[in-house]
């Protein structure tokens, strides 16, 4: 059975009383360790699909299962408990708090996961350094460029253990060459057992997956190994 | 829950401004809380502390009210053959007076030692500037034993001098057998006793609404007879005239009795059951209490939609925030349980300042009703401040906290789409 599995399942958004059905009966299964891409127009159901892979929303039907758990059933300190250890989100907008030091940033996870404080640090810190940013620690996430904020969206990944990493264009705000640097940490992630799925417009990104997922209107167009 | 008390501290001391309103508008409304709340509590104090000191069922006390009396030199006489005929009217054990007055003694005003004693016991009252002044509550032995706790009867010293009992503080420089006289009336006293620190005795212009009085410093004699002829003594007592009834006596039945006295006699009294009198009182205070009470919830309601808009706008602004805890494995809960806890954080201490700030008020003000203030203050409002601070929050955080909980996750990561918000 693979990590990640949709069965049949549809997403309905209801705003006041009209419906717009933003996934209709997806199948789809990730295994652990894959590195695939998801590619669509906007507005196709990307980040729906990505947000019910990383327990942030239930389907409207169908089962959407994390590592044989059903989220649609599970209870939110189950769900909650897979976000905060098992699963790690890169944001296009960053998903950083501005209040908080670069470092703070990275241990939010460790602090739910009820971490002593020294060892909460000393993960941080490896992990800041592993990304590249160790000096950056004590600066306000304002203070940085999009890399760098980027950088450390996915230093906090690191720190918490996470093993899938999630990321909704990821370098969409990223010059070219910084854009590189954050798919060489994507790859290394990868390379070290780490399961990807990042949503791109990007061709030059999403050559880096070695698994292509085009989605359109809600549905898989095309699914093909790379 | 440590982390989340940690996280909640965080966050109150990184938005200083912010807190800082919501500490003061909750101050604010706590001062008001607690001053309603004292106010309410203090009368119900009141009532209780002289309910408990009385020594008699108030049951079987008749409190005489005299209507308007003609000022006759034959007054004096009435009234005392008045008191006779109650004394000797079925079902009552005893009428008795007391009085309390300022009055000097000719061999103790001007004495140095006893002036200053006098002068530490009477510092901040309105006697201050009268150290030579003696301070004399004259009680018949029927009403002695009326407030709980001071002397039963008295003795009779052998001179035939009037037996004085002096406060405690007076022991050392007034010896047993000391003889005093009354500077105006002549009438001659002899120590025959003392009374310990801390006795007290009931307001004589108002025994039920006024607190307690402090006697230390004080004398307690026997009014003299001598005041029997003498108009003012007669005035001065006049409204602290007291009937106690056999406990199997009929009240009703004695008070029209001691009625129709002065209807022949060309003025009017009646008497009146103390426990009446009291029930009226509370009936009084209680309608009090309840506009106090009514302000309190008001100024609470106020306050609870004042922190209720900051509280919502602050979760507005840290939407996306939010977001970020979820993804990070905090539950709906956690936030919604810490938004609490923030606000916890800065109306509790809000409240207990308010709490402190009157109760250094209380305790430096020369309140008459100070001491029941603070009784009143530490014992019923200090819970009641507490209880009223986690209401507030509970009240405030509800709905912030309700909208937070009826969300998916990823509704508070940056709404529908992903540019950025
Ligand atoms: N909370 C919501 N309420 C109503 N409609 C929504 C909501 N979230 C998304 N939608 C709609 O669902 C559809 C899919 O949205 P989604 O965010 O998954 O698109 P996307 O593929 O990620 O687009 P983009 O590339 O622009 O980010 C869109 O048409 C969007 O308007
Ligand atoms: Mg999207």
């Amino acid at each position: 059975m693979a990590l990640i599995e949709l069965e049949n399942v549809t997403k309905v958004y209801r705003s006041g009383g009209t419906a717009y059905t933003a996934l209709r009966g997806v199948n789809l299964a990730i295994g652990a360790g894959e590195f695939a891409a998801i590619m669509g127009a906007s507005g196709s159901g990307k980040t729906t699909l990505l947000n019910l892979i990383g327990c942030m929303d239930v389907p409207t039907s169908g089962i959407c299962q994390f590592d044989g758990m059903d989220t649609g059933r599970a209870g939110e300190n189950r769900l909650a408990q897979i976000r905060g250890r098992r699963i790690a989100f890169v944001f296009q907008n960053f998903a950083l708090l501005d209040r908080y030091t670069v470092r703070e940033n990275v241990e939010v996870p460790l602090l739910r996961q009820a971490l002593p404080r020294a060892q909460r640090k000393a993960r941080a810190m490896a992990a800041l350094s592993a990304v590249g940013i160790a000096e950056l620690a004590q600066k306000r996430p304002g203070e940085l460029s999009g890399g760098q904020k980027q950088r450390t969206a996915i230093a906090r990944a690191i720190a918490c253990g996470a093993e899938v990493l999630l990321a909704d264009e990821p370098t969409g705000a990223l010059d070219s060459q910084a854009g590189k640097e954050i798919m060489d940490l994507f790859a290394r992630f990868h390379a070290r057992g780490g399961t990807v799925v990042l949503i791109t417009h990007d061709r030059q990104v999403a050559a880096c997956a070695k698994r292509k997922i085009t989605i359109q209107d809600g549905r898989i167009l095309q699914d093909e190994m790379v | 829950m440590k982390t989340q008390v940690y996280w909640a501290a965080r966050e109150v001391l990184r938005q200083k401004r912010r807190v800082l309103l919501l500490f003061l508008v909750s101050f604010a409304a706590m001062l008001t809380i607690l001053s309603a709340l004292t106010n309410a509590t203090a009368a119900f104090w009141q009532q209780e502390t002289f309910a408990g000191s009385l020594a008699f069922s108030m049951e079987t006390i008749l409190h005489l009210d005299y209507g308007d009396l003609e000022e006759s030199p034959s007054l004096p006489r009435t009234l005392r053959r008045y008191r006779a005929y109650i004394a000797g009217l079925p079902g009552v054990q005893a009428v008795g007076r007391f009085d309390a007055t300022g009055m000097y003694f000719s061999e103790l005003k001007d004495r140095a030692d006893y002036q200053a004693i006098n002068s530490r016991v009477l510092a901040g009252g309105k006697y201050e500037n009268y150290p030579g002044i003696s301070r004399l509550l004259s009680v018949d032995e029927a009403l002695l034993p009326f407030v709980r706790g001071n002397l039963m009867e008295y003795a009779q010293p052998a001179s035939g001098a009037l037996p004085l009992y002096a406060s405690e503080v007076f022991a050392g420089i007034l010896p047993l057998g000391t003889r005093l006289t009354d500077e105006r009336t002549g009438e001659v006293y002899e120590v025959a006793g003392y009374f310990p620190r801390g006795c007290r005795w009931v307001e004589e212009d108002d025994l039920i609404r006024f607190p307690m009085v402090s006697l230390d410093g004080w004398f307690i004699a026997p009014l003299a007879s001598s005041g029997d002829g003498d108009l003012m003594t007669q005035l001065s007592c006049l409204h602290n005239t007291y009937v106690r009834l056999e406990a199997d006596a009929d009240p009703g039945a004695v008070a029209l009795a001691i009625q129709a006295y002065p209807a022949q006699h060309g003025f009017t009294a009646k008497a009146v059951l103390l426990s009446e009198e009291f029930r009226d009182y509370r009936r009084e205070t209680g309608a009090f209490t309840r506009r106090q009470a009514a302000l309190a919830v008001f100024v609470a309601g106020m306050a609870a939609a004042s922190l209720l808009s900051v509280s919502a706008t602050g979760i507005l602004l840290k939407r996306r925030e939010y977001g970020v805890l979820l993804a990070c494995g905090f539950t709906l809960r956690d936030l919604a349980f810490g938004m609490a806890l923030e606000l916890l954080l800065v109306v509790g201490p809000a409240a207990l300042a308010a709490w402190l700030y009157k109760l250094l008020e209380f305790a430096g003000s020369d309140d008459l009703f100070r001491e029941i203030l603070l009784a009143a203050h530490w014992r019923v409002s200090l819970p009641l401040c507490l209880a009223a601070a986690l209401l507030l929050t509970a009240v405030s955080a509800a709905i912030p906290a309700g909208m937070i909980l009826r969300c998916q996750p990823c509704q508070l990561t940056g709404g529908e789409t992903n540019g950025v918000d």
